[in-house]
């Protein structure tokens, strides 16, 4: 049978019904009503599908808001805007609820969880967790700031920003994603809808619905949308991290290209293309450096990826400031260029702050491994996140300072807040060490001395535990350029140590601690003394096979190595040249095996071989493994890393010593800046700088210039060191030398005569510092025509650099050509 | 409630032929019906379309692996679901004051009390009952029709299934109901 209905077929069905229907008019519905039964049943659709979503009325109350309207709707939960109910004060919040299509108990958990995980964000740029629970309905909900903002594209253009905007914006988005993956949470939806601006200019990353504790198998279904999505979720495989990363470096593609990457149109095409994409066409709008930057980032293998956000971002702001990026993996002829002129653009750099929460995680993982047992293992994940912190990228010092700053008070209140005294010492040490190995000393000293307080007040407490408070203080107080305290607390340290046989290696470093301390006051013979002691206490160590106590110490090659380099430096302070540069050797040859993870070794031994070189005069060879050096240093560190700095301050004084004052001059600049700005006037590394500075002046013969830089390193050394150190002699010196060159030599005596005093109280009369200050009195005596004293003075001053130099050094020979040319006319 | 053994014997009934003893399972899938709002709202929330015709659907899958697993003939099932949904709806037409207050407990199951329909739409579902209660004394088997078609939203072959007649049959004779039911609802009151 057709469709088509006959009359008769009509007739039939309409006087069964009603005999008195006018089938014309009947059959002027049927098309009508056709059209009228299909609207009617969409329309009908509709409203049955929108009135069986969730539909809380404005008012409704949960917790202490009330609902005003719904914001956001997805498949895994609906957000509305609230505010509080009390009116206490103005207060608007987004809610979060689990719709009740999705009260399922799997749902729930979920929904718990990432609750929980929430609650531990807390950053600048994330939308913050307020509160949560339950409602009287058993709806579990989320309440969270609410953002009134743009998304990031959308403000973009609309504000019409600059590349160097966009990528501050994802630099500080990158900052937050470190924060969130810092706590083992994935976002897994980062699209620009999900990240808005705030009025401000802040961004902030909203809606971690689908966000799950990284552990959780991921499900592709449940995954964001697909534009975003990176290469490996589409194959089903676990998001990580990287996911994540892959999916801010196509946020920056599109906003930087105003475009996405991709053309398919339709959801099975866009998958293959994706899977597939590889970025390899630049893009002729952003350079080079830059289009590197973003091919890293959206690599389709995980594994040639950035590691970790504040990788990727400290690439951005390598790329915004200059400084060779990880992406282009720079040669050395680009990093020079590019260091020659970030140096000039510096001064306007933006200072960008990337949060990384360290410390946090440490408390977190303590709190949760509580367990003397487990706490080896706790301490193993802390290197491992403070290798990541501080050595995965040196480049990042200068960053993580910052951070570190903004970071500390929250750092404390976190692990004010634990309560296991033993967990709560242990971790205040890790925050400590932490800022020590950035720079940040005077930081360190509050923490170092809870930790300390707790330690010799708990009754738990391990002698080891109570030496390393010791000598983390001693450390503290050196760095600090506070000698005499640090000696004293070092004292501390090596008494405990020496009770028992347990800890050889902790002893041995208190003892090289000490030796450098001592050097450090002056004391060099001390300082030889005790270097030795801890070179020979780790020399047998080592050959008795004894293993470092892993948690105190480093490796005790390691240990030895720094105590070549100490042993060394007292030394050189006492004249024994050749020793000196013989240890120095020593450790460079350890400090090479272990530069990946002690660089510091090797840097320390280069620098005294550079220094042996320069007693020794030669000057050339001293040039040269400084060169070196700052290459590598330029290699490893951001610019004004102090290591860095000392590297430019030495072979600026190295240049000087071969009159190239211009060279000289400039890497000394540098360094003063930098160190005056980080460390203030009075520290050691400032002040080194500006008595290159002036030395330099003078040898340039400006007077009054160099004349005001010795002032001030004087003031400077006579308020950290005393009245009577040798380098407070050296200023004299200094000084005395502007007098006799302005010809003023009644003040020079004065100077010279000062520095002789102090020389000999410190060295007695056998010294390199005798013989020179012998010359400088011979030479000044000359000029005021005191021709006895003068040669007095100059006879004294070769006999004893022939005694301590040799008769090959070069200053013993200048000595002596000197007094022959002076006095052989008058002689005669 | 039913009893499993009555329910059983009911589905016996059925499955020999008996199309009386249908009429004892309605309160039952009805019920359920009623009461499966959410389940619809998880299944199908990925869905464009969200209607009666899922939750018909649903309403089976659930039914049929437990009450009425027994039996044979989904038609059954559908026949009945149909004459629910198209109850569901008419009540929903029908109550009064079913708006919640502010702050009071989301009912979240009760498909009746969970519907908002339109004005125009509760009105125009009351006319179409009206005039289907007239059809159904004359022809039940249109009724059944619409039933199937307009409210649980089956497809020509399911309505063609419940109402043991060919499809391009029900295809004819859902023409001429739905024609009879517009002439009925746009008549002018005399």
């Amino acid at each position: 049978m057709s469709d088509h209905i006959s009359r008769d077929e009509w007739i039939a069905f309409i006087t069964s019904i009603d005999a008195n229907t006018d089938l014309d008019d009947l059959l002027t519905h049927q098309e009508k009503a056709d059209d009228f039964f299909d609207n009617f049943s969409k329309n009908l659709e509709k409203e049955i599908a929108d009135s069986l979503e969730i539909n809380l009325e404005p008012g409704y109350r949960i917790g202490k808001y009330a609902l005003i309207e719904q914001i956001g709707k997805g498949g895994m939960a609906y957000v509305y805007l609230a505010k509080r109910a009390d009116n206490l004060f103005e207060q608007q919040v987004a809610i979060k609820l689990l719709p009740p299509h999705n009260l399922t108990e799997s749902h729930i958990v979920h929904f718990n969880k990432e609750r929980e995980l929430l609650a531990n964000l807390n950053h600048p740029n994330i939308g913050k967790i307020f509160d949560g629970g339950i409602t009287p309905d058993g709806i579990p909900y989320i309440v969270m700031e609410y953002i009134e903002g743009t998304p990031i594209d959308q403000y973009c253009s609309s504000k019409h920003l600059s590349i160097d905007q966009k990528i501050a914006l994802i630099i500080k988005i990158l900052g937050a994603l470190q924060h969130v993956h810092n706590r083992f949470i994935l976002h897994r939806d980062l699209k620009p809808a999900n990240i808005l601006i705030t009025s401000e200019g802040d961004p902030k990353i909203v809606d971690f619905g689908i966000g799950q504790n990284i552990e959780t198998e991921y499900s592709a279904s449940e995954s964001g949308t697909l534009r975003y999505m990176p290469p490996e979720v589409i194959n089903q495989k676990r998001a990580t991290t990287q996911s994540d990363l892959y999916q801010v470096g196509l946020i920056l593609f599109e906003l930087l290209n105003g475009t996405s990457p991709f053309i398919s149109t339709n959801k099975d095409d866009l998958q293959k293309e994706k899977v597939n994409w590889q970025y390899n066409k630049p893009s002729a709008i952003i350079s080079r450096r830059l289009n590197d930057i973003l091919q890293k980032s959206l690599e389709i293998q995980v594994e040639k990826r950035y590691l970790s956000a504040s990788e990727f971002a400290q690439d951005l702001v390598n790329y915004q400031t200059l400084h060779p990026t990880q992406a282009s993996e720079a040669d050395f002829l680009e990093q020079t260029i590019l260091y020659v002129r970030r140096n000039k653009v510096a001064a306007s750099l933006t200072v960008i702050i990337l949060a990384v929460s360290l410390s946090s995680a440490i408390t977190n993982q303590l709190q949760i491994q509580r367990t003397q047992k487990e706490k080896a293992k706790v301490e193993e994940a802390n290197k491992f996140l403070k290798s990541i912190f501080l050595a995965n990228n040196p480049n990042q010092t200068q960053l993580a300072d910052l951070t570190a700053r903004d970071l500390l008070n929250n750092s404390k209140l976190e692990i004010d807040k634990l309560e296991d005294t033993e967990v709560k010492a242990y971790a205040l040490t890790q925050l400590g060490e932490i800022y020590s190995e950035i720079g940040l000393w005077k930081e360190t000293k509050p923490i170092y001395e809870k930790a300390l307080f707790i330690y010799l007040n708990s009754s738990e407490s391990k002698d080891i535990d109570i030496a390393n408070g010791y000598s983390n203080m001693a450390g503290y107080y050196r760095n600090v350029s506070q000698y005499e305290q640090a000696d004293s607390a070092i004292d501390l340290c090596i008494e405990l140590l020496k009770q028992s046989n347990d800890y050889p290696v902790a002893l041995a470093f208190a003892y090289h601690t000490k030796g450098n301390i001592k050097y450090s006051l002056g004391q060099y013979e001390e300082g030889k003394d005790i270097t030795k002691k801890s070179i020979n206490l780790l020399e047998e160590t080592i050959s008795k096979g004894i293993a470092a106590n892993q948690n105190y110490t480093e490796a005790p090659e390691a240990v030895l190595a720094m105590a070549y380099n100490y042993h060394s430096s007292n030394l050189r302070e006492l004249s024994e040249y050749n020793e000196a540069l013989e240890y120095a050797k020593k450790a460079l040859e350890i400090g090479l095996e272990y530069q990946n993870s002690n660089i510091d070794i090797l840097f320390i031994a280069q620098n005294n071989i550079a220094l042996a070189y320069e007693r020794l005069g030669l000057y050339q060879k001293q040039i040269e493994i400084l060169s070196q050096q700052l290459t590598r240093k330029l290699e490893v560190y951001e610019v004004h890393n102090p290591s860095l700095m000392v590297t430019m301050t030495n072979l600026g004084s190295a240049y000087y010593k071969i009159e190239n004052y211009k060279m000289s001059d400039s890497l000394s600049e540098i360094a003063y800046q930098t160190y005056l700005e980080k460390y203030g006037p009075t520290n050691q590394y400032t002040v080194s700088t500006l008595y290159n500075l002036g030395n330099s002046k003078l040898s340039q013969d400006k007077y009054k210039e160099a004349n005001s830089y010795f002032e001030k390193v004087l003031d400077a050394d006579m308020e950290t060191l005393g009245n009577n150190h040798p380098y407070v002699a050296g200023d004299y010196v200094s000084l005395g030398n502007v007098q006799f060159y302005l010809q003023n030599w009644k003040e020079a005596e004065e100077y010279y005569q000062n520095a002789y005093a102090i020389y000999s109280k410190n060295f007695g009369e056998e010294h390199q510092k005798i013989s020179y200050s012998n010359w400088l009195l011979g030479r000044l005596y000359w000029e005021m025509n005191q021709l006895q004293k003068s040669e007095l003075h100059y006879q004294q001053a070769i006999e004893i650099s022939k005694k301590v130099l040799g008769e090959d050094h070069i200053l013993h020979k200048n000595y002596l050509a000197e007094y022959d040319s002076l006095f052989s006319k008058i002689n005669q | 409630m039913i009893s499993e053994t009555e329910l059983n014997k009911i589905i016996e009934r059925i499955n020999a032929g008996d199309q009386q003893a249908l009429d004892h399972l309605f309160p039952l899938v009805y019920q359920e019906l009623r009461q499966s709002a959410h389940i619809i709202r998880i299944r199908f929330r990925n869905q464009d379309t969200l209607n009666t015709t899922a939750l018909v659907h649903e309403a089976y899958l659930k039914l049929s692996k437990a009450d009425l697993s027994k039996l044979e003939n989904k038609a059954h099932f559908l026949n009945l679901a149909s004459k629910a949904i198209r109850q569901i709806l008419v009540n929903a037409c029908q109550s009064k004051g079913t708006q919640k207050r502010s702050g009071e407990k989301v009912q979240i199951d009760d498909l009746e009390e969970q519907l908002r329909l339109s004005e125009e739409s509760k009105s125009i579902i009351l006319q179409i009952q009206d005039a289907l209660n007239i059809l159904e004394q004359k022809q039940p088997n249109y009724t059944k029709i619409v039933e199937c078609r307009f409210f649980a939203g089956l497809s020509i072959e399911e309505t063609a299934s419940v109402v043991g007649s060919s499809p391009s049959t029900v295809k004819r004779q859902w023409s001429m109901a739905k024609t009879w039911l517009h002439q009925q609802i746009t008549a002018v009151p005399v």
